[in-house]
């Protein structure tokens, strides 16, 4: 699915042509995705979201922990733009932390489950048998599940933490990862230069990293960024359901969650952390939505 | 018909034969003590002993597991760990609560979603549609935890509209209805934006097809050209994601039930996982698996009824 090159005929009407190119596909997917007004935006909201996430100790006007019982309870001021939490602690400091744990925990869980998900997909799609099967099985009926509930059985086994956190989201993304890298693998498995590399005597683990893998790795690296966004929204609902990173540490569902109380009078409290988790999960969100454009030019149709 | 569901009745018993087993083992195996969590960090030996032969955690690991199944087959769910009643007097109390809930949400998506996926889909590429996409895309980007803070800050803290929490009795259908409102247009709203991405993907595809083509080419207006020839077979992979989307909606459902401080299922589930009520986890977790089941088997229905080839 990845190596075809009939592509450019599924653009539909005759349209005159310029004189052909030749250009790598890296360059041509680059090409449709930066065509992509939304997509890009979302690309440089995450660079932005980055930067924040590496300098926050930098641009924070406070420190995020320093606590002040008089000061509690404030709104928005010259020293203190979005107010001050119920511990008199800066929230506008406590929100630029708090990407840190959003991207940390995020990325990590995705690398995690990716990791996971390729692997049982693939070697599910590749050995067959009884093992895909069961597999297979199990994949669909944790799929079945939504992700809040699966998230919220793990970590009432695990009980809370980063870590702990980190794992269950990595669960829940597990089973997706291995939907999407068992189909391919299927199809790859009985090309010929599969065939070819059993033949000279590869044994299932060269022709797994060397010949499947690289086939299939784009579109898992592609649809990375649309699970990063679900995962760091189930961060912030499992935070604010009050069974994510234990406090003190900022993080943007504990804000929200801890703001609630004092919603009708310090909005801010609660509505501008939910601000920024909006953009970020916006914005992995758009890139994702760009990048399956490029991978499926039907889809954008 | 019978046939139908009684054939997808018998399909779903190993699959559900292998939820209960998958629920039954994470509660069980991974470490974690139940008489631990329900006595405390300060529970003598000899107490936790006791507990444990109580809840028949000292027999093996099989003879819990078949009086578990022995139980379930009788329609014993277990007892709370915390109150030490049967799991399901609460959870029969507050599946009323999520069912309404579910319902109203359902019927804002598909009267939002539809006609705005078609809208869409007719205008492709024109402002509307860019419009109508981002918003859908924001929509998926927001947990219902959010939406339902702004709908309760602006609609409830400022307007005074509706109550912003609660979810009151049924026997006082006004109040019950009058504090649905925010609740359901939070998961609405939520499902909404699939509704509406999903519709316009599907239309899409359909609007490509030769016989949509035909029509216009006999000179059909366009509005019979969509409702006759386009939208309705487009119907069938709508239900059908529906469906899939009401499975996910569950999830959605367990925060606006959270926000709100509605009684429900996903509330009562929070409860046990704080409590570590693990047999009420275990028993909500069964629920689940069952309404998930259902809703698969209703999805198939709706989808043999609405598509003749199907129906066999």
């Amino acid at each position: 699915m990845a190596a075809t090159t009939s592509r450019s005929t599924t653009g539909g009407a005759a349209s005159p042509r310029a004189p052909i190119k030749l250009i790598s596909q890296r360059q041509r997917a680059w090409r449709t995705f930066s065509r992509n007004k939304s997509a890009l935006v979302g690309l440089v909201l995450i660079v932005l979201i980055v930067v924040v996430a590496l300098l926050a100790p930098l641009i924070s006007p406070h420190s995020p922990m320093t606590q002040s019982t008089i000061n509690r309870l404030q709104g928005p001021s010259a020293e203190h733009w979005l107010g001050r939490d119920a511990f008199g602690r800066d929230v506008l400091s406590r929100i630029l932390y708090g990407t840190r744990v959003a991207l940390q925990v995020g990325v990590i869980s995705v690398v995690l489950g990716g990791i996971l998900g390729t692997t049982i997909g693939v070697v599910a799609a590749y050995f067959g048998g009884k093992l895909e099967a069961a597999l297979m099985r199990l994949v669909d009926i944790m799929l079945s599940f939504p992700d809040l509930i699966t998230g919220l059985l793990v970590m009432a086994v695990l009980g809370s933490g980063m870590d702990k956190l980190i794992i269950a989201i990595a669960l829940t993304i597990t089973p997706r990862f291995a939907r999407i890298a068992y189909g391919p693998t299927l199809g790859l498995k009985e090309k010929e230069f599969v065939e070819a590399a059993r033949a000279v005597g590869q044994n299932n683990a060269i022709i797994l990293g060397k010949h499947i893998l690289p086939n299939i790795g784009g579109e898992l690296v592609v649809l990375a960024s649309l699970w990063t966004a679900s995962a760091i929204r189930l961060e912030a609902s499992l935070s604010f359901i009050g069974l994510g990173v234990p406090p003190p540490t900022a993080t943007w569902g504990q804000m929200i969650r801890e703001g609630t109380t004092y919603l009708a009078n310090l909005p801010m409290l609660s509505l501008a952390p939910g601000v920024a988790l909006l953009i970020t999960v916006f914005a992995f969100n758009l890139v994702g939505d760009g990048l399956r454009d490029v991978l499926d030019p039907r889809s954008k149709a | 018909m019978l046939r139908l569901i009684l054939k997808r009745l018998l399909l779903a018993i190993p699959t559900m034969f292998a939820v209960l087993t998958i629920i039954f083992l994470i509660v069980r195996v991974i470490p974690g003590d139940p008489a631990q969590a329900v006595l405390g960090d300060n529970a003598t030996d000899e107490s936790l002993a006791a507990l444990r032969t109580q809840m028949g955690l000292d027999e093996p690991i099989w003879k819990q597991y078949v009086t578990y199944l022995g139980g379930l087959v009788q329609g014993d769910l277990g007892d709370s760990l915390v109150t030490r009643q049967p799991a399901w007097d609460q959870i029969r109390y507050v599946i009323p609560y999520t069912l309404e809930l579910t319902l109203a949400a359902i019927l804002i998506a598909l009267a939002i979603g539809i006609p705005g996926g078609v809208i869409t889909a007719i205008r492709q590429n024109t402002w509307v549609d860019y419009l109508v996409r981002v918003v859908s895309l924001a929509g998926l980007s927001a947990p219902a935890f959010y939406i339902g803070l702004l709908l309760m800050y602006f609609l409830s803290a400022r307007a005074g509209w509706f109550p912003a929490i609660g979810a009151g009795t049924f026997s006082e259908p006004a109040a019950n209805l009058h504090s649905l409102v925010l609740p359901a247009i939070t998961l609405g709203l939520v499902e909404t934006a699939y509704v509406t991405r999903m519709t316009r993907s599907v239309m899409l595809n359909v609007l490509s097809d030769d016989y949509v083509r035909t029509a216009r080419a006999k000179g059909l207006v366009n509005r019979v050209v969509m409702i006759r020839h386009a939208l309705r077979p487009a119907m069938v992979p709508i239900v059908a994601l529906t469906g899939i989307f009401t499975i996910g909606l569950i999830g959605s459902s367990v925060l606006t039930e959270e926000v709100f401080a509605r009684p429900g299922l996903g509330k009562l589930m929070v409860g046990a996982t704080k409590t570590r009520d693990y047999n009420l986890l275990q028993a909500i977790m069964v629920i689940y698996a069952l309404i998930i089941i259902i809703v698969n088997i209703i999805v198939d229905i709706i989808y043999t009824w609405v598509d003749p080839r199907m129906r066999r």
